[in-house]
C-alpha cells in the first residue's frame, strides 16, 4: 500500500478531522508537524492554490481541504465506513457537512468583532446551535445514527474548540440544559476511544490562540 | 402525454428559479443524463409554501425532490444525481481524480464567486480595485488547472464544469455591467477557451437564461448593494 502523509498543525480541528478519520479506519500514516509562519517547500508545493493544511499526500499526489480529504478516505478505505450507504442519506449527511462548513466559520471570525456585530454574532451562533441541536442531530446518538461518521468529524471542533471559542471572545453560547442533545453528543463525541485519544488541550488551545489574536 | 413508463415511474421535481445559477446546475446535469423531471419556477420574492416546507433552513433554489425525497444545495444534489442515475457520470471513478474536481468546485464557489460577485459586481472604486485583484488571482489558478484540457473533466462535462459554469455566460454580463474585462483571451487563453466550448456544448448552449433580462436584475443588485454603502 502506497505510504499515507497527513501535514497538519496541533491546534487546527480542520487538521484533527483528518487525524480522526484516519485512526476511525485504521489507515497507517506518517504525520508531520506544519509550522505556519515558516511553512514547508512540501505544504506550498502540495497545496500552491491555497498554501494551508491539512494536506493529505498518497502515493505521491496531494488531496486538499479536509472535507474533501474526508470523502477521499472513505472512498479509497471503504472499511469501517464514515457514510451510509444509500444516496439519500449521503445527501443529508453533505448537507449538514456544508451547513457547518459555512456557518460555523461565520461564528468563528464574527464573535471576535464588537458592538452590533458581535451581537448579532451571537445571535446568529445561538440559532446556529438550536438548528443543529433540534434538526441536524435530532433523537440520534451521533449525526448519522449509532455510530461515528464524517458529519461528527465535520462537527468536532464543537467537542473542544467551542469552549476556547467562548472564552477568548468573552461571550457564553453553548448552555447544556438549553442544547441538551448537543451536550449529550459532545460527551459521546468525546468519549470514543480515538477521538479522546486524540484532542488538544484546552489550557494549551487557550494559550495558542490568545497569542494570535 | 404522459411519457414515464410505469413499472419505473419515479417523480423528479426541480425547484428553481429562472435567473439562479445554482438551479441551473441541476438542470444541466439532469438533462445530461437525460433524466425526466419537472421544473417548479419559484419567485424569491414571494415563495411557495412548498419550497419554504422542503428547505426550511436555507429557503432557496435549488431543491431536488425525488421519490419524495428532498435534497438540497446544488453541489450536495449533483453528489446525489451522479449516485443515482449512473449513466453520463459526472465524476471520474479514481478517488484523486474525484477529489481534485470536488476541490474546483469548492474553490469556484468560496473563492471565484466571492471575488467576482462579491468584490467586483457588488463594488466600486478602490474595493472594487481589490476585488479585481483578487479575482485575476484566482482565474490564474484556474486557468493552469484547465490547460490542456477540454473541460475540467478532462473529455467530457464533469462536476466541476457544472460547478464554474456560471463563468461561460453570467461573467459576460458582470463585464457589461461593470466595464472590466476578467477572463481576458490573452491574459487566460485555455480559460476562455473553455468558456467557448462549454457555453456551446449541447443541452448546456439550450437551458441559459435570458442574457439581457440577466442583465437588468444584476443592474438593480449592483445599484442596492452600492447604495447600501453611500452615507446617509
Amino acid at each position: 500500500m502506497a505510504e499515507v502523509k497527513l501535514l497538519g498543525t496541533w491546534p487546527s480541528p480542520f487538521s484533527y478531522r483528518v487525524t480522526w478519520a484516519l485512526k476511525l479506519k485504521g489507515i497507517p500514516y506518517e504525520y508531520f508537524e506544519e509550522d505556519l509562519s515558516n511553512k514547508s517547500p512540501l505544504l506550498l508545493q502540495c497545496n500552491p492554490v491555497h498554501k494551508k493544511i491539512p494536506v493529505l499526500i498518497h502515493g505521491g499526489k496531494s488531496i486538499c481541504e479536509s472535507i474533501v480529504i474526508l470523502e477521499y478516505l472513505e472512498e479509497t478505505w471503504p472499511q469501517n465506513p464514515l457514510m451510509p450507504d444509500d444516496p439519500y442519506e449521503r445527501a443529508i449527511a453533505r448537507f449538514w457537512v456544508k451547513f457547518v462548513e459555512e456557518k460555523g466559520v461565520e461564528v468563528w471570525i464574527k464573535l471576535f468583532s464588537s458592538g452590533e456585530e458581535k451581537e448579532k454574532a451571537v445571535k446568529d451562533s445561538l440559532e446556529m446551535l438550536k438548528t443543529i441541536e433540534e434538526q441536524a442531530l435530532g433523537k440520534k446518538k451521533f449525526f448519522c445514527g449509532d455510530k461515528i461518521s464524517s458529519v461528527d468529524i465535520a462537527y468536532g471542533w464543537m467537542a473542544r474548540w467551542l469552549e476556547v471559542i467562548e472564552e477568548l471572545a468573552g461571550v457564553k453560547l453553548f448552555e447544556p440544559q438549553k442544547f441538551p442533545r448537543l451536550h449529550a453528543w459532545m460527551k459521546d463525541f468525546k468519549d470514543e476511544p480515538v477521538i479522546k485519544g486524540n484532542l488538544p488541550g484546552h489550557d494549551e488551545m487557550l494559550v495558542y490562540f490568545k497569542h494570535k489574536l | 402525454m404522459d411519457e414515464r413508463k410505469y413499472n419505473m415511474a419515479e417523480e423528479v421535481k426541480v425547484f428553481s428559479t429562472w435567473a439562479s445559477p445554482f438551479a441551473l446546475r441541476v438542470i444541466w446535469a439532469l438533462k445530461l443524463k437525460g433524466v425526466e423531471f419537472d421544473t417548479v419556477h419559484e419567485d424569491l420574492i414571494n415563495k411557495s409554501p412548498l419550497l419554504l416546507q422542503y428547505n426550511p433552513i436555507h429557503k432557496k433554489v435549488p431543491v431536488l425532490v425525488h421519490d419524495g425525497k428532498v435534497i438540497c444545495e446544488s453541489l450536495v444534489i449533483l453528489e446525489y444525481i451522479d449516485e443515482t442515475w449512473k449513466q453520463n457520470p459526472l465524476l471520474p471513478e479514481d478517488p484523486h481524480q474525484k477529489a481534485n474536481a470536488r476541490f474546483w468546485a469548492k474553490f469556484g464557489d468560496d473563492k471565484v464567486m466571492q471575488s467576482i460577485g462579491g468584490g467586483v459586481l457588488l463594488k466600486e472604486g478602490k474595493e472594487q480595485e481589490e476585488g479585481f485583484a483578487a479575482s485575476m488571482e484566482n482565474l490564474k489558478y484556474l486557468e493552469e488547472e484547465i490547460r490542456g484540457k477540454k473541460f475540467f473533466g478532462g473529455e467530457t462535462i464533469g462536476l466541476a464544469d457544472i460547478a464554474l459554469g456560471w463563468l461561460a455566460h453570467y461573467l459576460d454580463i458582470v463585464e457589461e455591467i461593470v466595464g472590466l474585462k476578467l477572463i481576458d483571451q490573452e491574459k487566460f487563453p485555455s480559460l476562455a477557451a473553455w468558456k467557448q466550448e462549454f457555453a456551446n456544448a449541447p443541452i448546456i448552449r439550450e437551458n441559459w437564461p435570458d442574457r439581457d433580462k440577466l442583465v437588468t436584475k444584476y443592474v438593480v443588485v449592483r445599484e442596492a448593494n452600492l447604495g447600501k454603502g453611500t452615507p446617509k
